[in-house]
């Protein structure tokens, strides 16, 4: 029994292993870089759900002025965070939850140089827009862009999903930040030009 | 027993750095403020602030003489005074939260025109409405205020707790606008 058990080749049992792992691996793709599905598609009116915020966009507007495109998006907000959520850096005294950061924000215009919005309340005009958990906010985000960087016709917007992340800026502000994650949805939409740019 | 103790001591050194492990904040709470006690009077202190609360309501409308919202609102009214700068607004109220439940909810920005605050003053009391919105239908048996100074937050610092129970429903509340702030 020993001796028959002494001309089994162990030595193969790993190169053979190593096969069967490479084998099933190759299956599956090996090392390549696994596809990322699209992330789904959103309409206007349509309610977004991301990990830190529903928004649904009811109307987008282009306005040319002072030789500037302002693209205006009207939407209303809601916080699904559990606590305060700054819809931009510095607003007040609330510096959490900020969703706006450069070169990171949330809501995004796809395929021009990241720019930071500007948003207000249309309700009640207040400049400052802290989202409050659970409590709908109506808001107009403005996006300002020279002219030649704005594609015209379609405009894609990206909703990011984000991950509440803490962090130290420099060596005393602290704040909570709203890391992006993945796109969310995608919203595709004409912008209905105003009347400043139809005068132009 | 020499060997015995050396694997003794061995053990008592790993527990010894395991709880010295376990007492470290992570990093994320490394600075967190300090909770300061609130005195028979009702005022807590930082270095810089006093404050205390004078009345709370959990309203259903709130309106000042150029603005008005019917969303839910919980209307807090605090007293605050510098205690030891009036320089670089060092005893104003910088931050203010309250929490229901597991939610938190920041000062309201949404009153229109709303004033700078006041400046704390030593020796003087100034009074102050803050508002914080919260969702329709929300109940609000018990919250909890807390209120940072221009220098405990964001940085290291120190931080007014108080808690609020008992607080009354009422259908309006009206504020000047002076009084709001935020």
């Amino acid at each position: 029994m020993r001796k028959t058990a002494d001309k089994v080749p162990t030595a193969w049992f790993g190169a053979i292993l190593t096969g069967l792992f490479l084998a099933a691996t190759a299956m599956f793709g090996s090392l390549n870089t696994a596809a990322v599905p699209d992330p789904p598609v959103a309409e206007l009116g349509q309610e977004i759900v991301t990990d830190a915020f529903a928004i649904t966009v009811h109307a987008v507007s282009t306005e040319v002025t002072g030789g500037h495109t302002v693209i205006t998006m009207a939407a209303t907000m809601t916080n699904s965070e559990p606590s305060v959520v700054g819809l931009t850096w510095g607003e007040g005294t609330q510096r959490e939850g900020i969703v706006n950061l450069t070169d990171s924000s949330l809501i995004a215009v796809q395929g021009v140089a990241e720019v930071q919005y500007v948003a207000s309340r249309y309700a009640d005009s207040a400049a400052a827009v802290s989202l409050q958990p659970g409590v709908p906010a109506e808001v107009l985000l403005s996006w300002t862009f020279l002219p030649e960087d704005v594609p015209s016709g379609e405009l894609t917007f990206e909703i990011w999903n984000g991950t509440r992340t803490g962090g130290q800026w420099f060596i005393s502000e602290r704040q909570t930040y709203e890391a992006r994650d993945d796109v969310a949805a995608t919203l595709t939409v004409v912008p209905e030009p105003t009347s400043a740019e139809e005068d132009e | 027993m020499r060997r015995t103790l050396t694997w003794v001591l061995s053990a008592l050194l790993v527990a010894g750095a395991w709880l010295l492990t376990m007492q470290i904040p992570d990093d994320i709470h490394e600075t967190d403020a300090f909770t300061a006690p609130i005195d028979a009077e009702g005022w807590a202190r930082t270095d810089d602030l006093a404050v205390r609360v004078t009345s709370a309501a959990h309203t259903r409308a709130l309106h000042t003489d150029s603005w008005s919202s019917d969303a839910e609102w919980v209307a807090v009214t605090v007293e605050y005074r510098a205690l030891r700068d009036e320089q670089y607004s060092r005893g104003n109220i910088a931050r203010a939260v309250l929490t229901i439940g597991e939610y938190t909810y920041g000062a309201s920005t949404r009153v229109p025109d709303h004033p700078p605050l006041d400046i704390a003053r030593i020796g003087a009391t100034s009074t102050v409405t803050l508002a914080f919105e919260v969702p329709d239908g929300s109940v609000v048996d018990a919250a909890r205020l807390e209120i940072w100074d221009q220098l405990s937050y964001p940085t290291l610092g120190t931080v007014l707790v108080f808690e609020l129970d008992d607080i009354p429903v009422v259908d309006d509340v009206a504020f000047q606008e002076e009084d709001l702030l935020w």
